[in-house]
């Protein structure tokens, strides 16, 4: 080993040497962008690791050698290389890259110039101002215009719910569909990324640059890219660390404290407040006051470290790295969230003709979980629930805790029987995902003009998930045989897809102005799925528990389904010297499960563009230097419904433990594709030399045999299936403006931009012009879609205290009834708009970046205060301080109903009583960071150091919501049998979303 | 070598596209896709028979429901105010349409699944016998969840004089999913469930197991449809054919714990893998104690006698959060356990020798309703009961609502007397301490005797008419 060591050295060494002695200049110069200097712009010799940056002035001094070439970059800009000749100065002008760069269309890459499409971007950078443990899909929220991201919930890891363009089908999958590295993958597949292997997001909105994904494309396209290396370029090291905490938001709900919840149930006649007889009682339970959201629930740490190197000599290159990130999460005494990601990303010429490229990617994942349903068994459910003179220990009347046989103190199991905190102790879940994600293609130049690339992806995703209920739990107490306490139980699941492509790509250019290429392509994707689950009974040890220590084996199960889909596409691009554009695309998809007959959709766009800036008349325009035209029409698919939806089906259950039959699915023979037709028009824009530059986009989309859930008459005994019914439409404009308000201006640069995306959907047609219902909301034609629709409340009768609704005709009435709902107009799940504003500003070596997210106009029925104002229905649980606000005599106005207690009545209906605005402006990121001096930086042997301090969530604007109103789903279990609700329109309170501040460093080497 | 590779690749798309079409053609794993082979065997017709029970024993019908609503809306319990207070809404009878705790899916469910094995048995090869039955045990169920809906969701003939002509229900014998049938009268209903359980009893055979349909099962249920009916002397001829005992001392505690069959005409049975409680509705117990989520109205507690072996089997006193309870033992689970897993007994001897006694004093033979009553009451260790007239007829009344507690009966039976319900003012507590019901009256004639059909079976049935009242 030591000798090996010594080699390296003198190899070192000897290479140092030759460099000291080779023929050397220095050579100096300035690196501006035509407006002003670029400080901190990276000069590298091409080949080499060798480099330096510019200083706040933009100069720089480089030794090199003649003959070899410098590489310019900065970010933002294109970079240019300069052959290093006699002169000893090189000053060199970048242009901005904004309008230049390259998209990534997936199966094709596209100067943006040059395509019809519309696109966003988001870039690297864009993504690391959100914490490095944020799920991908999570971190595009406001990155993108047009691209409304809401997070499921607070969950360390928890994917979110993405949707491109407003809503775009309501039963089937509304998820947009997410290609990386040319492979689609599933949304909930996402942590399967390293965010910091992440190169570029595309989002493909309109049809024009979606077409040729057909079917699965009419939720958008999210295009992802991972990192590679660089041809000729010595390996560069990277290494970076990330570390913060993380605090639960809860809006500022103020709950009761004990002498407050004691009183309140004093004065309704019930409960524990009402059964005390002596001060000294009450003094006592008022000495436990506690809030059990600190009691259960703790601020979260974050952590995240990551290594990556890449480089490439002159046939490869290569980018390897490798992860870990972890969030604990805020419940006490449950580790959140792990995960440790691998990746090698390599491309090499195999032949001159023939080139290779390889991702491959493996990551590891582990939740430790908890049961998330709406009532005391989630820690966050338990936390409002639990009263505050109640304890978690049982004690004596000394305090002093009762302890079980073992000496451990016992747990109360307060009113609600149940014990949060002894269940996150004792029936520990957790869930582990193995993901393995791998490609080849191989491109091949068969002619000068035509290339044929086959290509095969794989992924592979592994789940193994544990639970335990240990033999000395409550629930084990509850729910176990006698004699059999405590369970495990295991299950898993394995999902393998694979994904064959082939594409041909013919390029030509003719008459020197004339651009054409041509693509083909056939794809094929299989995909299957397996799942199984085993359970075993009788455990004598609490800390003992594999399947092989309990007495009996208690449960056995599993299923197995498959998918498929067969493509087929063409698309034909075609420009007149770079001026004017003209694209079609058709693509013919088949998926299984359609019903025979009816398994293809032929799906096709045509999209047009012009160059205005490259014509004669605003060529030496001095304000406009960019100015794109757009324009596209095309029919996208959609097939994201049950895998045999069109099948009549016979199941199997048991009855008595044998083997019994019963009907299952009903039959759809006539099921179809869902249809969506894309109109989008654009205009693309950059003035003065790009210093102010945007898009702004119109669209309107028509989605036709809706995929459909439909409910079937109750007589007929078969709940629902799935049918292509109706149309909605959406139509929209999207602005998106940005503007370099100092470019160098004595050092400082300063960007200031935003998007602004309007969003409308409407019914256009349900089947037989009937309403279709999902809980607490209405899809009528002509209405907007997901109408919330509620019995009005019409506050309290000043009289007598009770409560007043408003029947279907808007008469005042007493008496509530469900059949008195109507749609709340205006009132829906979804906003009326959406949008962001950032900034963007360096100084020398400092850098300050900061988004704002703002959402507007969407109604949420807040759960939470439904059961934290319960006119005494609740009276049990923990209450809001607002609570004691109701009708205590004749004239009282302003008020709650008069409590059930009193009034005899259930005033506590789910009407609009609580249904809120839900729109908010919030501090999405900040961050701060500073590059160390170069000086410094290369004494340490390193060439770039940089720390940084980011913040998520930091602050948040919401007049009209109680509680935080960042709403994707409610608890990962519905809230009750049989009902689901839409993302975003009910909120009882799960997993809180966080507020993190972090610190972090970036090295490079 | 360049050409090699083109061929071979333009080979591969060929191959992929020509095996396409074929290879979209893909059929699930656990469902086969109905059609005419779904049913060949013996045994495939015998599952799907077995299919139609495991429906009647979900969590919303006979495995959990079934056994609380009807005595939560009546006067046999009180919610403990230590409780989860599940089962508030029923309780204080404040359901509407859109929370209605009524079976009315699981029972259409429940229909389907009998309509599709008997329009599947046409098709049976078998012996004759199989078929009439598998046939009989399809109607008999099919009648049985009908008979469900009917009295949870209309009128009950005897219950008042505009009974038989008020709405009654949709009486389902087809198979179409899509069928979007109306509500005939109750009359018509209660002759179409009739005629169901005739035909059945035409076809089954007298001993199927337990857990199944049989002769005499058919008969007592029949007894007890026209119970509602006020065809009185129908039930008692119903009842005559049920030949059973009545259980006594030990074995009538088995029946509750499963270790013991007599005196059960039918049940649903549930395993320990089915993962059903129907107990947890009444409570759960730990080292900490027995939870209650509704215990014994106190004044009915007093009307166990301590000789009355209906007490120690029904009745389990203990502690709670530092106070007495008289929980429900009924559904305490098989055994010795106390999880709530156990049968669902769905028809006991013990009621049809009520049917007749109550049937017999209605039309006029007041000795042969002593005579039942007597049976029962020296059965279940009372001694013999002597009176007339409506000294008889309370206590035919008491008797049942004190065999039949806590299994489905009271609500119904209050609402086809066509009384109130009224509860008492004791409160929840062993001693009738404590709070007392909020909510203390049902009065006669009331629309909420009948169940409002829920907000989403009206919208997707446009022929579907909603009861009055809500």
């Amino acid at each position: 080993m030591k000798t090996k060591f010594n080699g390296i050295i003198t190899l070192l060494l000897v290479l140092v040497g030759h460099v000291v002695f080779a023929q050397q200049m220095t050579v100096t110069g300035t690196v501006s962008d035509g407006d002003g200097a670029l400080p901190s712009a990276s000069v590298v010799i091409e080949g080499t690791s060798t480099g330096t940056e510019t200083d706040f002035d933009g100069n720089y001094s480089i030794k090199v050698e003649k003959g070899q070439t410098l590489i310019f970059s900065y970010v933002g800009y294109n970079d240019k290389s300069v052959k290093v000749g006699e002169s000893s100065t090189i000053n060199v002008t970048l242009e901005n890259g904004n309008v230049l760069d390259e998209l990534d269309l997936g199966y094709v890459k596209k100067k943006r110039g040059a395509t019809a499409a519309g696109v966003s971007t988001v870039s690297a950078q864009d993504i690391q101002e959100v914490a490095q443990t944020t799920n991908i899909a999570n971190a595009l929220q406001g990155k993108a215009s047009g691209v409304n991201v809401t997070a499921a919930n607070g969950q360390p890891g928890q994917t979110a719910f993405v949707r491109i363009r407003g809503v775009g089908s309501i039963s089937s999958g509304q998820e947009p569909l997410y290609i990386v590295d040319g492979v689609p993958i599933d949304e909930n597949a996402l942590n399967l990324i390293n965010n910091s292997d992440i190169e570029t997001m595309s989002v493909l909105k309109d049809a024009g640059a979606a077409a040729i994904y057909g079917a699965r494309a009419s939720n958008g396209v999210v295009i992802i890219t991972t990192k590679g290396g660089k041809r000729e370029q010595e390996a560069r090291f990277s290494v970076t660390a990330q570390y913060g905490m993380t605090e639960r938001l809860d809006g500022g709900i103020e709950l009761m404290n004990a002498d407050q919840k004691l009183r309140y149930e004093r004065e309704l006649g019930v409960g524990v407040g009402a059964g005390i007889t002596t001060t000294a009682e009450w003094n006592d339970l008022v000495a436990n006051d506690h809030d059990w959201r600190n009691t259960i629930l703790r601020d979260g740490t974050v952590k995240s470290l990551g290594f990556n190197v890449n480089g490439g000599t002159e046939k490869t290159s290569y980018f390897v790295s490798l992860q870990n990130d972890s969030d604990t999460g805020v419940i006490r005494g449950v580790d959140g969230f792990d995960k440790t990601t691998a990746r090698v990303n390599l491309n090499f010429d195999a032949k001159d003709w023939l080139t290779f490229d390889v991702k491959s990617s493996v990551s590891y994942t582990k939740s430790v979980g908890f049961r998330d349903r709406n009532n005391v068994q989630s820690p966050f459910v338990a936390a409002r629930t639990y009263n505050p003179y109640e304890t978690v220990f049982l004690e004596d009347e000394n305090g002093d805790y009762l302890l079980d046989e073992k000496g451990e103190p016992r747990y109360n199991l307060t009113h609600a029987g149940y014990n949060i905190i002894e269940a996150i102790r004792k029936n520990p879940e957790q869930d582990e995902y193995i993901r393995l994600f791998g490609s080849v293609s191989a491109e091949a130049k068969i002619l000068e003009n035509l290339t044929y690339t086959p290509k095969l992806g794989t992924n592979y995703n592994i789940r193994k998930s544990e639970s335990s209920m240990f033999p000395s739990s409550i629930l084990s107490q509850y729910v176990s045989e006698e004699g059999k306490p405590g369970n495990k139980a295991e299950s898993g699941s394995y999902s393998f897809t694979y994904n064959f492509q082939n594409i041909i790509r013919y390029n030509t250019t003719f008459n020197e102005k004339h651009n054409l290429s041509v693509l083909a392509l056939t794809e094929y994707i299989s995909n299957d799925f397996r799942n199984w689950n085993v359970r075993a009974v009788g455990f004598s040890k609490d800390d003992i528990n594999v399947l092989d220590a309990g007495a009996e084996p208690d449960r056995a199960g599993g299923t197995r389904s498959q998918k498929r889909t067969f493509s087929l596409a063409g698309n034909v691009d075609y420009d007149y010297d770079g001026k004017y554009i003209a694209s079609a695309t058709v693509r013919r998809d088949g998926s299984s499960v359609f019903g025979e007959g009816n398994r293809f959709g032929t799906f096709f766009s045509g999209s047009a563009a012009w160059n205005l800036h490259t014509e004669d008349f605003l060529k030496d325009n001095k304000v406009i230097n960019a100015l794109k035209l757009r324009a596209s029409y095309g029919t996208l698919g959609n097939d994201q419904i049950g895998r045999y939806a069109s099948l009549g089906l016979t199941g199997y259950i048991s009855y008595a433990n044998e083997p019994s039959s019963a009907p299952g699915q009903v039959a759809n023979p006539d099921l179809k594709w869902e249809q969506k037709a894309i109109t989008d028009i654009a205009i693309e824009y950059g003035l003065f030399n790009n210093r102010l530059r945007g898009v702004v986009d119109y669209y309107k989309s028509v989605t036709s045999d809706l995929l459909l859930t439909v409910p079937l008459p109750a007589e007929g005994g078969r709940y629902s299936r799935v049918e292509n019914v109706g149309e909605i439409q959406t139509q929209g404009i999207e602005l998106e403006l940005a503007g370099d308000i100092l470019r160098g201006y004595n050092g400082i640069n300063w960007t200031v931009g935003g998007n602004i995306a309007f969003a409308d959907t409407k019914v256009n047609e349900l089947v037989d012009g009937e309403p279709y219902y999902e809980t607490g909301l209405i899809l009528e034609e002509g209405q907007e879609i997901y109408t919330h629709y509620l019995v009005r409340y019409a506050g309290v009768n000043p009289a007598n205290g009770h409560a007043l609704y408003y029947d279907v005709d808007g008469n005042v009435t007493d008496q509530f009834s469900g059949e008195d709902a109507v749609a709340l107009d205006g009132k829906t799940v979804n906003a009326d708009f959406t949008g962001t504003v950032f900034t963007r500003a360096s100084w020398k070596g400092l850098e300050l970046s900061a988004s704002f997210y703002f959402k507007y106009g969407n109604y949420i029925l807040n759960g939470r205060k439904w059961s934290l104002e319960s006119d005494g229905n609740n009276v049990a649980d923990n209450q809001q301080l607002s609570a004691f606000n109701y009708w205590r005599q004749p004239g009282d106005t302003g008020v709650l109903p008069s409590p059930t207690q009193f009034s005899r009545l259930n005033s506590n209906q789910l009407t609009d009583r609580f249904l809120q605005d839900g729109s908010y402006i919030r501090l999405r990121t900040l961050k701060l960071s500073y590059n160390i001096p170069q000086k410094l930086v290369e004494k340490a042997y390193l060439s770039k150091v940089n720390v940084y301090v980011q913040g998520q969530n930091l602050w948040t604007y919401a007049p009209n919501y109680e509680g935080d109103p960042e709403i994707g789903i409610q608890t990962e279990e519905s809230y009750r049998v049989g009902e689901t609700r839409v993302p975003g329109a009910y909120d009882n309170g799960s997993y809180p979303t966080t507020r993190s501040y972090m610190f972090g460093i970036d090295i490079s080497f | 070598m360049k050409k090699i590779i083109l061929s071979i690749g333009i080979l591969v798309s060929a191959i992929s596209f020509t095996s396409c079409e074929k290879d979209l053609e893909i059929k699930p794993f656990d469902s086969v896709v109905t059609d005419d082979n779904t049913y060949v065997t013996k045994d495939e017709y015998d599952q799907g028979i077995r299919g139609i029970y495991s429906n009647m024993r979900y969590e919303g019908y006979y495995g959990g429901t079934m056994y609380i609503i009807p005595d939560v809306t009546s006067d046999n319990l009180i919610i403990n105010q230590n409780g989860r207070q599940s089962e508030r809404t029923p309780y204080s009878w404040l359901y509407n349409s859109n929370n209605t705790p009524g079976p009315y899916y699981t029972c259409y469910s429940a229909i389907n699944r009998a309509n599709t094995m008997l329009e599947a048995l046409e098709n049976f090869n078998g012996l004759e016998d199989d078929k009439n039955n598998f046939k009989g045990e399809a109607l008999a169920l099919r009648a049985m969840s009908h008979f469900d809906i009917l009295r949870y969701y209309a009128k009950i003939p005897t219950q008042s004089a505009d009974a038989n002509q008020s709405i009654g229900i949709a009486y389902v014998t087809e198979v179409d999913a899509l069928q979007t049938p109306a509500r005939i009268n109750v009359a018509e209903s209660y002759a179409l469930v009739i005629q169901d359980l005739k035909d059945a009893l035409t076809m089954i055979a007298a001993n199927n197991g337990v857990g199944r349909f049989n002769t005499k099962s058919v008969n007592a249920l029949l007894s007890r449809v026209y119970l509602y009916a006020g065809q009185y002397q129908n039930a008692i001829d119903a009842a005559n054919e049920v030949n059973d005992v009545l259980a006594t001392g030990t074995a009538f505690q088995g029946i509750w714990n499963d270790t013991s069959e007599t005196e059960v005409l039918l049940k649903f049975v549930i395993t320990a893998e089915d993962n059903i409680a129907i107990g947890t509705s009444y409570s759960q117990s730990s080292s900490a104690g027995i939870r209650s989520e509704y215990v014994f109205d106190y004044d009915f507690f007093l009307e166990f006698l301590d000789s009355d072996i209906r007490k120690a089997s029904y009745l389990i006193e203990g502690d709670w959060a530092g106070s007495p309870y008289n929980n429900v033992r009924k559904w305490y689970g098989k055994d010795n356990n106390s999880n709530g897993e156990v049968d669902a007994k769905a028809i006991r001897y013990g009621e049809v020798v009520l049917n007749k006694a109550e049937a017999y004093f209605f039309i006029g033979n007041e000795t042969e309703a002593l005579n039942s009553l007597n049976e029962l009451r020296v059965a279940r260790g009372l001694a013999e009961f002597s009176g007339s007239g409506d000294l008889l007829l309370n206590e035919i009344k008491l008797q049942r609502r004190l065999d039949l507690a806590f299994e489905g009966h009271r609500f119904f039976d209050i609402k086809r007397w066509g009384e109130s319900i009224i509860r008492s003012n004791k409160g929840d507590k062993a001693d009738g301490t404590g709070t007392p019901a909020l909510v203390r009256e049902l009065p006669a004639g009331d629309h909420r005797f009948q169940l409002p059909i829920s907000l989403g079976a009206i919208q997707a049935n446009p022929n579907l008419e909603q009861n009055p009242g809500y």
